[in-house]
């Protein structure tokens, strides 16, 4: 086997729910339409009543996929959501694979096929216990890269192969464990080979939050700095729907969870010398945020740039 | 869970391809968690005049060891061909709950053709705790079989059994304590 990292990371969810677990802050910390997250919760109870469908009847892979710009929840989203399934019916099990997909590259001629194969050999034995198994393959383009776009003067059989191991282990898995349910994520679903678009049964997009959620959003957290700051006047100043709060949710759209997210650590960074957090900070931080040359487009991480400039 | 793991046989002493065996199979169980799993590993290297045995005749069986309990079977396989790739790596338990103490858990050893009783009374006697082992003659036509070049073990050393003698696979775990049936059972 490789001394390499672990493929992968295994969990179980059985008997009574952990509300409190990493996975189900995962997606409880996800604030998105209820529609898409009960959506997807649906895909996963048809892909589990049709377990018992030959493969080949209706061209099942027992893949989702869940697409959108980053920062904006698909992979908590995608974590979260065997816990949300278990939560459903406790009386049901579930396993959670976590693909380590930077885990299956290699500097070794045939190294990735082989990584490969063996990520679908533990698959396979994982799904062999005959409970629903859940495996996460996050940004699946760098496994499943379309080959029409793969350099052939970088490596390029190596990458080529490694495709088409994946393909042809996708499917072996998929013939004889009908328990397992893939879960894809993508920022960049055009960089997907088609072969692996065409595996996928349900694609989900993972837009980013519209104007209530990003409310909700800051108001988690403003909650999470109320362990360093004295929040108080933010959330007075939001309860009362204040000019500067209302014009912090209209002017935040098109920004993810994430970055919005990150407006409030820069608001921090502005009240280091006080006590309290004050909106004027929050807004001053918005403000800096929006105002980079990269816009909302980039905010996730720029606004360290825009506070540099100052 | 099912898993196969492997190991090439020449590409190692015996006494290395032994200790690879019972370090594997000792992994497993305590990757289980399970309380015993030391115990296990010393009556199997208790059993170390069997594998060199085994070894020399190619008598192994596939697998050559079953690590089995009510939700897994790891099994471990003895190649002979050089060019094998090994993979000896323990399969990941965390899907798995732990094993305890009174857990049925059972190590098997199996191979392809009689053993000499006095090898089978080491596995009935291991180490003198209640043993976890069971020694399984399996059907002698293995894949193994087809190419097995000459012993290289004392005539001697060499199972005293005919083939007539051999039990069926069927019979491989006895009810009754005949000389030859005695070394399949699991020891007590």
């Amino acid at each position: 086997m490789t001394d390499g990292p672990d493929l992968y990371s295994l969990h179980r969810f059985a008997g009574r729910p952990d509300d409190r677990s990493q996975f189900a802050a995962d997606w409880n910390a996800i604030v998105t339409a209820d529609a898409l997250k009960n959506t997807l919760l649906r895909f996963v109870d048809t892909l589990h009543r049709l377990g018992g469908v030959p493969p080949q009847a209706l061209g099942l892979r027992r893949a989702v996929m869940l697409f959108g710009p980053p920062g904006c929840g698909k992979t908590s989203l995608a974590r979260g959501l065997p816990y949300a399934w278990h939560r459903a019916d406790p009386r049901r099990e579930a396993g959670f694979m976590h693909v380590n997909t930077h885990a299956l590259f290699s500097g070794l001629r045939g190294g990735g096929q082989k990584l490969t194969l063996q990520l679908f050999q533990g698959i396979g034995e994982q799904a062999s216990l005959g409970i629903p198994l859940f495996v996460l393959i996050d940004e699946v383009e760098t496994l499943g890269s379309n080959r029409g776009g793969i350099s052939l003067e970088t490596n390029p059989l190596d990458a080529m192969f490694q495709v088409t191991a994946f393909l042809e282990a996708l499917d072996a898995v998929t013939r004889s464990n009908p328990n397992v349910i893939f879960i894809f994520t993508t920022n960049i679903p055009k960089a997907i080979d088609r072969a692996v678009r065409e595996r996928v049964d349900f694609s989900l997009e993972v837009p980013p939050p519209g104007p209530a959620e990003r409310e909700e959003i800051m108001r988690s957290a403003l909650s999470g700095l109320a362990a360093a700051y004295d929040v108080e006047p933010v959330r007075v100043a939001a309860k009362k729907q204040v000019r500067e709060w209302r014009w912090m949710v209209q002017s935040t759209e098109g920004m993810s969870g994430r970055a919005l997210r990150h407006v409030f650590v820069l608001a921090a960074t502005l009240a280091i010398g006080s006590k309290e957090l004050t909106i004027d900070h929050v807004a001053d931080a918005l403000t800096w945020v929006t105002a980079t040359e990269a816009g909302l487009e980039n905010a996730g991480g720029m606004y360290l740039e825009s506070f540099q400039g100052r | 869970m099912k898993a196969e793991r492997s190991i090439t046989a020449v590409r190692h002493s015996a006494g290395r391809t032994i200790d690879e065996l019972t370090k594997f199979a000792t992994a497993v169980l305590t990757a289980r968690r399970y309380p015993h799993a030391e115990q296990v590993g010393a009556q199997l290297r208790s059993l170390t005049p069997l594998f060199n045995l085994v070894l020399a005749t190619r008598a192994a069986g596939a697998p050559a060891l079953l690590v089995g309990t009510r939700d897994m079977q790891i099994g471990l396989h003895l190649d002979y061909d050089m060019n094998a790739e090994e993979n000896l790596s323990v399969p990941p338990m965390d899907l798995l709950e732990e094993l305890p103490a009174d857990a049925q858990v059972e190590v098997t050893v199996q191979v392809t053709q009689e053993v000499a009783p006095a090898l089978a009374e080491l596995v009935r006697k291991a180490d003198g705790k209640p043993a976890l082992i069971t020694l399984t003659v399996t059907p002698a036509e293995q894949p193994e079989q087809s190419d097995v070049p000459e012993s290289d073990v004392p005539p001697e050393a060499e199972p005293s059994d005919t083939p007539e003698d051999r039990p069926r696979p069927e019979d491989s775990i006895p009810q009754q304590k005949t000389p030859d049936e005695e070394m399949t059972q699991p020891l007590r």
